[in-house]
């Protein structure tokens, strides 16, 4: 159905879509920044630090980041612990979160507790190194994927969206003898798709930017990952390494273009992602059918 | 709605006539047998992840050595808390954890949920995904380089903003080494990086309203505010509250890179909270226990915050966590 | 949706499959049975083994009948690494610790885990000849006759500044022959740097120094030598030995930040100093914002210099290679012991006599060939004696990072394919003017106990935001006795008291 506007609406939309889009321009200024510094030589960099825009545009900065010869193993690291990570980290968001919706449930009040505390409390680096190498995960790609894969916070967040639907269908299901699983699998996931998504968004964006797990669990650098490199090379100015005044070392520290180009080449492949999932939250879902 | 669905399932557990209550427990369990066998693989996964490293925590209470580990270390018992507590500046890093977190609150957790409700607005589907995709990227631009900007920014000396107030015959100030501007700092750049990726989780709530309740408030000569303030907001609620919840757990933690990178000695009686302090005095020393200890201080006054808040959103609109 | 998450599933397990198939990196080239294998964990200036350092290694291996594997860890999360490799149990033969006062590294020799060398050490003549005597004394890390690590010399410089010489030329200064200026000549270049406008743009936009944030923070008063400050000398006050920053009966450090202060208030100095790391204190040199920035000179032509001209042709660099005290001597004391790190042997190592032989070859005539210039015929060739480097050069890296000889200044000039000879020879004599300048602070880097309780460490960021509030002027400079007084509580006392002992104890020798 088309809504009539009004000249009132109009003025109102026009007022929304500037105030947003200036908004966005605020937001975009240091991605801009950062591509522009990244295909410009650096003594542009240095004449004009804040420039939005490329001048004496060369890809010096991009050639310097791909001779580096773990960069393309880290690129197939990177999305192989993101992609079974996020496949894994969802399925057992729906599963946990499913039954954690249910407020009647026996024990879902202590099961929420037991998991909230979770996100107050941990026992740091030394324990859980323990567990993993007990576990025959050290030093193996699994020992990214799976220790990140289930958060308190995507469970809540999936549990709070699973309570907000509307009964109606769910119950006339119960009432026909339907399994929870059916329940889960046939009705409440098809009307889930906007968290469904966010989730999603949320785990691969959490994989790809992790990078202390890498740290401790990795010792071979095969088995580096994007974010562990990245790191490498933007933050090498403040390494242990050049503590103190050792001013010889210092030809060792990239420069601007060398550091934003490498951002770009490990950001840009997640930046991709959101436009696909993002159908899933701009339109909206008709719940009419399940009223009705 | 939901209420009453409720109130039925347990009326149909209750009716039920029990022998005793064994068979009951068992009954009941079989009834939502699907369920409990969902919950066994995140349980178990916590129990596995979280819980069996748990005993980390000893070292707060021990002179840790790393080649002894965490059992043969010897005990100290409370010195840590005690010279945590005892510590010239615990006040000082106290409010100041305190107050950035609460302009973060104030100031910070609303600007999300603002520019969602403003992004439902937009008209044109093409226009809104646009500047959806923009203003997520700052998210994934770390704090290196986003400090990096604002050094160059506010620089006394060749900085735009400076060169502005040059302009209109005004002095150069240092932002960054003035304790009144420091904290707004602060509070702007993590705006700035954070609210865009703020609002997925908002307009992931808004897609699932029902576009026949704004229909049905068109007709009945609802304004833009109304439907925003009676159908919008009611109904990410529920988002609101569970984040704002978690949010109160996190009362006492700001975060370490940022304030890390920006702050300098000069403001460092407003700037110094519990990470970059525990930084300071414990990780840079190796002294591992002393910043499990204010780790664990900064947890049970999060933990607290958590119940109490949980707690009170149960009582006023019986929303809620558990 | 579901179409393409099964399609991310399926590719995502055949790469996993096919990524866990693929064997890892080998870091060793020879595979002699009979070889004596072992892994040296170790933080080098780049994480990639290039074909370049694999050369070098080779050459190593062949050399000692070794076989050598390198765990490189990321630098920035090094400390993390060291501690967990600790907790695990499973030590590699060799740690090089990149700091012999950490927790870590006295609690591994404390608990038997890094074995004394000091038997080992006896047939090592290479590593006895180019090292500093000073630093074998560090390495007693028990305090008794025991050493626990092979130093990892480091050349001790007490570095110049380097300083646009266009500049000098149209503010119409020059510097003399051996660049060492007195304290008033250096001010007067400040002073002409920040108000005569140097850059000729008709715009009040330059500085004389660049200063940035030290580790604490804060910012730290220059020139310090000039008002006699050396680190921990000999001393006929109270205490036998005593650091001048510390004394309470001495106005040296007072008169440095007095100094200090006095200059920044004249705006000599780049008023963001204190907020901008060192990174950025050059980038804002390399701008033309300030003219003055302490630098090591063998940076000079590569770091500085390709970049500046690209901004502006007309650049020219030049070299201060000290400031003249009172007595118009230049020199300053270098906090270092002479190392940079060590490499400590642990109880898993079959055959230490190996290893340490293995790094003395690498001080040796041949070896050390190899580590400065890196491997015949990869590096460079050799035409009537002479060595030709080539592009690759640049890729020596790792092997450079291992050890240094004491006395080798030649190791620094790390800009090998230029041909201009009387640069390179200006710049050679910098780099050992620098070296000559350099006098040891007689603490030798000893850590002591005082100096590791909570509140004394507290106390430093006190003591760092007193002096930064100082120099820009919001505190008097006579704040600082009262800051030097809770320096004393806060358990400096212990230390100085614990210091004069050391002291005592080692030269007593």
């Amino acid at each position: 159905m088309k809504l009539r506007r009004t000249n009132v609406d109009f003025i109102v939309d026009a007022i929304i879509a500037v105030v947003v889009g200036l908004i966005a321009w605020i937001m975009l200024y240091p991605f801009l920044n950062v591509v522009a510094v990244a295909f410009s030589d650096y003594s542009e960099y240095l004449k004009r630090p804040l420039m939005i825009w490329p001048r004496n545009i060369n890809f010096e900065a991009f050639e310097y980041v791909f001779s580096n010869p773990l960069i393309l193993n880290c690129y197939k690291n990177t999305v192989i612990i993101t992609a079974l990570g996020t496949i894994g980290g969802l399925f057992l968001t729906v599963v946990t979160a499913y039954p954690l919706s249910k407020r009647h449930l026996k024990g879902q009040k202590f099961v929420m507790m037991f998991i909230v505390f979770t996100m107050l409390f941990n026992g740091g680096l030394i324990p859980k190194f323990y567990l993993i190498k007990s576990l025959g995960m050290l030093d193996t790609l699994w020992a990214l994927i799976i220790p990140g894969m289930l958060t308190s916070f995507n469970i809540i967040l999936m549990k709070n969206f699973f309570e907000g639907l509307p009964k109606g269908l769910e119950e006339a299901a119960k009432i026909d003898g339907a399994k929870d699983i059916y329940i889960l699998y046939k009705i409440i996931i098809p009307l889930s798709m906007p968290i469904i998504a966010t989730i999603a968004l949320f785990i691969a964006v959490s994989y790809w930017n992790s990078f202390f797990n890498a740290v401790v669990y990795i010792r071979s650098t095969s088995k580096w990952t994007l974010q562990l490199l990245l790191r490498e090379i933007i933050m090498t100015s403040n390494a242990a390494l050049l503590q103190g005044t050792n001013f010889a070392e210092e030809k060792l520290i990239q420069t601007q273009s060398v550091k934003y180009a490498t951002l770009i080449v490990v950001i840009l492949p997640i930046l991709c992602l959101y436009p696909f999932l993002q159908k899933y939250f701009v339109k909206g879902v008709t719940l009419g059918a399940v009223k009705g | 709605m939901s209420k009453s669905s409720i109130c039925s399932n347990q009326l149909a557990l209750y009716t039920k006539p029990k022998s005793n209550a064994l068979q009951s427990a068992v009954q009941y369990i079989k009834k939502n047998f699907w369920l409990y066998l969902l919950l066994i693989p995140g349980v178990a996964y916590f129990l596995i992840f979280h819980y069996a490293p748990m005993y980390g925590i000893l070292i707060a209470f021990k002179d840790f050595d790393v080649v002894k580990g965490v059992w043969n270390s010897s005990w100290i018992g409370l010195d840590n808390f005690t010279y945590l507590f005892k510590s010239k500046d615990f006040f000082n890093i106290l409010s100041n954890s305190i107050i950035i977190s609460f302009y973060r609150l104030f100031f910070g957790f609303p600007a999300p949920i603002i520019l969602a409700i403003l992004l439902n607005e937009v008209r044109s589907n093409t226009y809104k995904r646009t500047i959806q995709t923009i203003l997520y990227l700052p998210h994934f631009i770390s704090w290196v380089v986003i400090t990096g900007i604002i050094y160059v920014f506010l620089s006394p000396s060749t900085g735009v903003v400076n060169l502005m107030i040059n302009e209109f015959g005004g002095k150069s100030i240092a932002f960054l080494q003035e304790p009144k501007y420091f904290r707004s700092i602060i509070v702007l750049s993590g705006i700035w990086k954070e609210t865009g990726w703020g609002t997925i989780v908002y307009l992931s709530a808004i897609t699932s309203i029902d576009v026949e309740q704004y229909e049905a408030a068109f007709i009945d000569g609802a304004n833009r505010l109304q439907t925003i303030l009676y159908i919008t907001l009611p109904s990410i609620m529920s988002t609101i509250v569970v984040l704002l919840i978690l949010r109160m757990g996190n009362i006492l933690r700001n975060g370490f890179e940022q304030i890390f990178l920006l702050y300098n000695p000069m403001v460092y009686n407003v700037a110094d909270v519990f990470e970059t302090y525990s930084y300071r005095v414990g990780i840079l020393e190796g002294r591992f226990s002393y910043s499990t200890a204010v780790g664990i201080f900064q947890s049970v006054v999060g933990l607290i915050f958590i119940m109490s808040s949980n707690y009170l959103s149960r009582k006023v609109n019986d929303a809620g966590l558990w | 949706m579901k179409k393409v998450l099964i399609g991310i599933l399926v590719a995502s397990l055949m790469a996993a499959l096919f990524g866990c198939r693929q064997p890892n990196v080998d870091t060793s080239l020879t595979d002699g049975s009979s070889a004596y294998e072992f892994k040296i964990f170790g933080v080098f200036a780049s994480p990639t083994i290039t074909d370049v350092d694999s050369a070098f290694v080779k050459m190593m291996e062949e050399a000692n009948g070794i076989k050598v594997n390198l765990e490189i860890p990321p630098t920035t999360n090094y400390s993390e690494r060291l501690q967990i490799m600790l907790a695990g149990g499973d030590y590699p033969e060799v740690i090089q610790f990149v700091d012999v006062t950490n927790k870590a590294y006295i609690d591994a020799v404390q608990n038997g885990i890094i074995i004394p060398i000091t038997d080992y050490l006896k047939t090592a003549e290479n590593l006895n000849k180019y090292s500093y005597d000073i630093s074998w004394d560090t390495l007693k890390t028990k305090d008794d006759s025991d050493i626990y690590a092979i130093p990892r010399t480091s050349i001790m410089r007490a570095d110049g500044y380097v300083v646009r010489e266009d500049w000098l030329d149209n503010v119409g200064l020059t510097l003399p022959e051996n660049g060492e200026v007195t304290l008033d000549e250096f001010t007067e270049i400040l002073k002409r740097f920040t108000l005569n406008d140097p850059d000729s743009d008709g715009k009040n936009n330059t500085y004389g120094f660049g200063c940035n944030q030290s580790s604490l923070g804060g910012i730290d008063p220059i020139a310090i030598n000039v008002f006699g400050i050396n680190g921990w000398q000999e001393d006929d006050g109270e205490f036998s030995y005593m650091h001048k920053k510390f004394d309470k009966n001495d106005n040296s450090f007072k008169n440095a930040l007095e100094y200090m202060s006095s200059i920044y208030e004249k705006g000599f100095i780049d008023p963001d100093s204190a907020t901008i790391t060192r990174k950025v204190a050059q980038d804002r040199f390399m701008q033309g914002i300030t003219g003055v920035l302490p630098a090591f000179a063998g940076n000079i032509d590569p770091v500085f210099a390709p970049t500046m001209k690209k901004i502006n042709p007309n650049v020219k660099l030049t070299y201060i290679t000290g400031i003249k005290d009172a007595k118009g001597k230049v020199q300053s004391a270098v906090s270092g012991t002479g190392i940079w790190g060590a490499y400590a042997i642990t109880k898993s190592a079959k055959n230490p006599q190996k290893i340490v032989d293995s790094f003395d070859w690498m001080l040796s005539d041949e070896g050390w060939d190899a580590v400065k210039y890196g491997v015949k015929d990869v590096t460079y060739h050799e035409e009537d004696g002479k060595k030709i480097f080539n592009k690759k050069f640049e890729q020596h890296i790792i092997a450079r990072d291992f050890v240094r000889r004491n006395n080798d200044s030649d190791f620094f000039i790390t800009d090998r394919l230029v041909d201009d000879v009387a640069r390179t020879t200006q710049v050679s004599a910098w780099v050992d003017q620098c070296i000559k300048n350099a006098i040891p602070s007689m603490d030798r880097g000893y850590i002591t106990k005082a100096s590791q309780k909570p509140e004394f460490i507290d106390y430093q960021v006190t003591m760092s935001e007193v002096i930064t509030k100082i120099i820009l002027g919001s505190l008097p400079v006579s704040a600082y006795d009262k800051a030097i007084d809770g320096w004393y509580k806060a358990g400096g006392l212990e230390l100085v008291e614990e210091m004069n002992e050391y002291i005592k104890k080692v030269e007593g020798k």
